[in-house]
């Protein structure tokens, strides 16, 4: 189905800025990389900036990488906004991104492209990052999804079975059109799964720093950083987390993408739980990059809500005071408009019982059975030393 | 109100429905359309029927400008109750939506306004745009100052934060109270609603806009403020009233009983000729007996 | 002499709390004053909810009831449920009474509330005064577990409660769920409808659910407990009315067209009844501007559950005027469409059930359904299923809601 571009299509500053540091980046003799840098939550151009300005930049990107080749190091920017992104627009700019891919790809690439579907099936749209270009004639997202499908063809097979569950399950969601285009994107995709051989293996569930690895010492700064739990109780971030390995995440509650902040927090509750269940002596906490805003008595709402019970060892909190220390100290993928966070990816690292991070896990919705098996590590190593 | 037979209402309404049926099967009131009514086209409608040729009517009727206005208006209330039926109405949502950026610059100022609304609903980033661009260049503005500041604000995550600073700056009025309620998303504001909140020569309005914005952003600096509003007897009713109620509301959910507002309380309670300072008076000292007694 | 009644429905401060639904209440001797049986007469006492008895499980009750109490203590068993179209005013202002036949004094006294959801232009000022109360404090400013219930209704979850034959059940078991954590806070309260085929001046009030401006923005009365009503970090209520607020909406459906949408009787069907979610649910909506009007941003307005209380309080009707309570009659319920889990009859319903495995959301905010404590239905995680007989017409527990014009009969 095509449709009318909608509105009066003039370039605000906004645009007009983002041209400007695309044409910048293209200049670039590693231009890969100083697009991908383009992407970096904390990089100054995002700062001070609405999510739709950010979001936009980032489809920018994207469809750049379709066009110019998709360098490896922004794979994961790509497979977590196919997975957790919520602006269809981006999402569907991700999807054109793969194009880009000279070699092979993770084997979640495919499924991620359906599962990007599927999230956004009730909330498709025409995509804006073609507006300027195109001139009245927009595919929606889910539209420029299945196209994208049907173009990587084989390259997506192990998206086959995902794609004949989508069909079979909400086929009443999509119009006429869509359905027979997603029909022959599953055709595209052959008959059988392709063989592993044929698809690098996503090391996106890896952590970044491995258990045991070359684990990091938080510096001093950092253990004399002071945090407040939801009921009010205060404590420096050594006084908290030392004598215990903690899986430790972010989150702010202000946060309006289930897939990211809401699901995190659910997750670490749940993952709370099975931590009671096993009686290993671990905890997990929360820590709101808005601190200003979440407040004691919202951190409890919010934390209680997603099943979280609350004591020294599962926790959400707040810094006393700023928030970018923990950013420096920590390296953690946020950026902030002019009230509140912008944009972030998901970071979740487990500290041992002497404060060194012994797993960074990046961007990838993370699994409380990962988690557990980089806890139980961490204590481990812990008391091995 | 009297008893009722259970088996007599039963016939009576038995009755009613039946002279209903007889009269008409057709809803009245909405205007007529040449392949029926907005409000009625679903009056024949199985819920398994498919939407497609109806969402395409009424789409083209609302996009007519040749039409009547009340139609083009009918049918977008139409559209937006269809949106209501979730995945049935998806496979049209895209189209719905486009529709409705085209329509964000309609000439007619009442479907501009009904179309940026629900652009807004959504947190639309061209509607946002259109917003913003309107608000930096006034001549250029799709809606009021003021309706564009509410619309922005459907976000909650303050980004028209700098744009409601101007506007404060800069307006009277609705437009300078919405700005307000922008502000009311960002902690740094805090301090100037507090001094707004306790500022005699502002308008009742904006004192208590400011008072219901510091109960969230700051509690403490509300209770702070609240307690002085509420004791000071040449302060003005209406502050007094809102300044009540959010501290009684606040004491019910998480505070502990405070003997000495209780008493401030209990006093203006009896004291105070206004209707409205006495309700919140007894809601506080309500909220107050319950905290005790649980 | 000590007579001991025994009314189930009752929390635990020992206040009872009926519907129209007979509840099977005991009464016996706790201490004899000779071996001889004593007769007693149950009669209700009220200024304001009244009470009926019974010695089956009818909906023909009468004002008093003699029993016989055996001097050896045992039980005797009655029922009792409110006199339809006498609810209470205000907690505890009914109340059954036992006197010894022919005396006077009053050996024994249950305090008793009839708590029922009426029409909200009907309300007393209190009543109207102590919902907006609980519900304001339920917000606590943006900061209380309101943030549960619109969250339950946002764009990615939609499919659990709209566009199929669920939608009914779904917001049943969502209107009662916000009404048990009101009751929570304020045991007297109950959800009231808006009868939007009718006019409703008085709901649209600065002292009600507020009064628009121009810009859409709606104002309260100083002090009114939704003034720092506060969704999504976002301050206020945004709506105003599509027509003049002395009328009812145009294009509506009236009650006795919606009645009628699943067929005359004695073949009503459900398939055909559900249809009202388009007309007059999704057009009551669609009447204003501003929050209600969108299905992700509608439960961020108060009036959205006046509204549902409506579209409820019609099903119920529907329910009870065609006899469509019984889960077993094929014509009381339809099959889902694209068989969609979430609207089969056994299947349960999210967010209740945490269920958060595809295809149902991600996360299930709120947790399971709040209890009640005059009732064990439905349970913690409802099915479809158990929403269909809210009056427990077919035995069994009920819900433990009714309405001011749905009558119990069986």
């Amino acid at each position: 189905m095509t449709k009318t571009t909608a509105g009066s299509r003039h370039r605000s500053a906004d645009e007009r800025e983002h041209e400007r540091l695309i044409h910048l980046a293209r200049q670039d003799p590693d231009s890969g990389a100083a697009l991908v840098r383009l992407l970096d939550e904390r990089a100054p151009h995002h700062h001070g900036r609405s999510t739709a300005s950010t979001n936009r930049l980032r489809a920018r990107v994207f469809i750049e990488f379709g066009d110019l080749g998709l360098p490896s190091a922004a794979m994961p920017f790509v497979l977590e906004e196919l997975e957790s992104g919520l602006d269809p627009s981006t999402v569907a700019a991700a999807g054109r991104a793969l194009l880009g891919a000279t070699e092979p790809l993770p084997t979640d690439a495919g499924p991620l492209l359906v599962s990007a579907i599927e999230r956004l099936r009730g909330n498709d749209e025409e995509v804006r990052f073609l507006a300027a270009n195109v001139g009245t004639i927009l595919p929606t997202a889910i539209e420029d999804l299945t196209g994208t499908i049907e173009q990587l063809g084989p390259s997506a097979a192990p998206a086959r079975a995902a794609l004949a569950e989508l069909l079979e399950h909400h086929q009443c969601c999509f119009n006429p059109a869509v359905r027979t285009r997603l029909e022959a994107a599953l055709h595209r995709l052959g008959s059988e799964d392709r063989p592993p051989c044929c698809h690098a293996p996503s090391d996106t569930h890896e952590p970044s720093t491995a258990p045991g690895g070359n684990d990091a010492t938080l510096t001093t700064d950092l253990t004399t950083l002071v945090l407040e739990d939801q009921d009010g109780n205060r404590a420096s971030f050594a006084e908290r987390f030392h004598g215990r390995a903690t899986a430790i995440t972010f989150f702010y509650t202000r946060c309006t993408n289930p897939q990211r902040c809401s699901l995190t927090v659910a997750r670490l509750a749940s993952l709370a739980r099975r931590i009671d269940d096993a009686r290993l002596d671990c905890g997990v906490a929360g820590i709101s990059y808005d601190p200003r805003y979440d407040r004691p008595d919202r951190l409890r709402t919010y934390g209680a809500e997603r099943g979280m019970t609350f004591s020294p060892r599962c926790s959400l909190l707040r810094t006393i005071g700023p928030f970018e220390p923990l950013i420096d100290a920590l390296d953690l993928g946020v950026g902030f408009g002019p009230v509140t966070v912008n944009q972030h990816r998901l970071d979740l690292m487990v500290v041992d019982s002497d404060l060194c991070v012994r797993a960074h896990r990046t961007r990838r919705l993370w699994s409380e059975d990962d988690v557990l098996a980089d806890l139980n590590a961490a204590t481990g190593v812990t008391r091995a030393q | 109100m009297p008893a009722i037979d259970v088996d007599e209402y039963r016939n009576r309404y038995e009755q009613e429905l039946e002279r209903t049926r007889t009269q008409s099967t057709r809803t009245k009131g909405a205007r007529s359309y040449t392949d029926g009514e907005p409000g009625d086209f679903i009056a024949v409608d199985d819920a398994r029927d498919d939407l497609g040729p109806r969402v395409a009517q009424l789409l083209a009727v609302a996009t007519d400008r040749d039409r009547k206005i009340d139609d083009r208006l009918d049918a977008l209330q139409a559209l937006s109750a269809l949106e209501f039926l979730g995945a049935r109405f998806s496979p049209y949502r895209a189209e719905w939506v486009s529709t409705l950026r085209t329509l964000a610059e309609d000439p007619r100022a009442t479907v501009r306004r009904s179309a940026l609304e629900q652009l807004a609903l959504r947190q639309d980033p061209h509607a946002r745009e259109l917003l913003l661009t309107g608000l930096d260049k006034p001549a250029s503005a799709l809606v009021p100052d003021a309706v564009a500041l509410q619309f922005l604000g459907h976000d909650g995550h303050g980004d028209a934060v700098p744009a409601a600073r101007k506007v404060y700056r800069r307006s009277k009025g609705a437009a300078r109270e919405e700005a307000l309620r922008i502000l009311a998303t960002d902690p740094g504001s805090a301090a100037m609603l507090e001094r707004l909140m306790k500022d005699k020569s502002e308008k009742s309005s904006v004192r208590r806009i400011s008072a219901a914005a510091l109960q969230d952003l700051d509690p403490s600096r509300f209770e702070k403020a609240a307690r002085r509003v509420v004791a000071d007897d040449d302060d003005f009713n209406e502050i007094r009233s809102t300044s009540l109620t959010g501290l009684a509301l606040r004491r019910t959910a998480e505070s502990a009983p405070d003997d000495a507002l209780v008493q401030t309380v209990t006093k203006l309670h009896s004291s105070s000729r206004s209707p409205a300072v006495k309700a919140s008076a007894s809601r506080f000292l309500a909220a107050t007996r319950d905290r005790s007694e649980t | 002499m000590q007579v001991e009644l025994d009314i189930p429905s009752a929390d635990a401060a020992g206040r009872v709390f009926l519907t129209w639904t007979p509840v099977q209440a005991t009464a016996r001797l706790a201490q004899a004053d000779d071996a001889s049986p004593v007769q007693v007469t149950l009669r209700g006492r009220s200024s304001g909810g009244r009470v009926q008895f019974a010695t089956t499980r009818t909906h023909v009750g009468t004002p008093e009831l003699q029993l016989t109490l055996p001097a050896n203590g045992t039980k005797v068993s009655f029922f009792v449920a409110g006199v339809f179209g006498q609810p209470s005013k205000a907690l505890d202002d009914g109340a059954v009474q036992v006197r010894v036949a022919g005396g006077a004094p009053v050996v024994a006294e249950k305090k008793v509330t009839v708590r029922i959801r009426k029409d909200a232009t009907k309300m007393t000022g209190p009543e109207r005064d102590r919902f907006l109360t609980a519900l304001g404090t339920f917000n606590n400013r943006g900061t209380g577990r309101f943030r549960d219930f619109y969250e339950m209704h946002v764009s990615g979850t939609l499919d659990e409660s709209h566009g199929n034959v669920g939608f009914l059940s779904w917001h049943r078991a969502y209107l009662l769920d916000l009404e048990r954590e009101l009751q929570a806070i304020d045991p007297s309260v109950t959800l009231p409808y808006w009868r939007f085929d009718r006019a409703a001046p008085s709901l649209f009030t600065p002292a009600f659910l507020g009064r628009s401006d121009a810009t859409g923005r709606v104002s309260f009365t100083p002090g009114h407990p939704l003034e720092g009503w506060r969704t999504a970090g976002v301050p206020g209520i945004t709506r105003a009315a599509g027509f003049p607020i002395s009328q009812a909406p145009p294009g509506l459906r009236t009650e006795n067209a919606t009645i009628a949408l699943g067929g005359p009787a004695p073949n009503a069907q459900y398939g055909g009844f559900v249809a009202m979610e388009i007309n007059p649910h999704g057009f009551a909506h669609t009447s204003f501007t501003g929050l209600i009007r969108n299905p992700a941003t509608s439960p961020r307005d108060p009036l959205f559950f006046l509204l549902h209380g409506n579209v409820d309080r019609l099903w119920a009707k529907w329910q009870w005027f065609h006899r469509r309570t019984d889960p077993a009659n094929p014509r009381a319920f339809a099959p889902a469409l694209n068989n969609r889990i979430g609207h089969r009859l056994s299947d349960t319903m999210w967010p209740w059930n945490n269920n958060t495995a595809p295809p149902r959301p991600a996360t299930a905010p709120g947790g399971t359904l709040a209890p009640s404590t005059v009732t064990t239905a439905p349970g913690p995680s409802p099915t479809v299923r158990s929403m269909l007989d809210h009056q427990a017409v077919g035995g069994g527990a009920p819900l433990g809601f009714a309405y001011d014009d749905v009558p119990f009969e069986v």
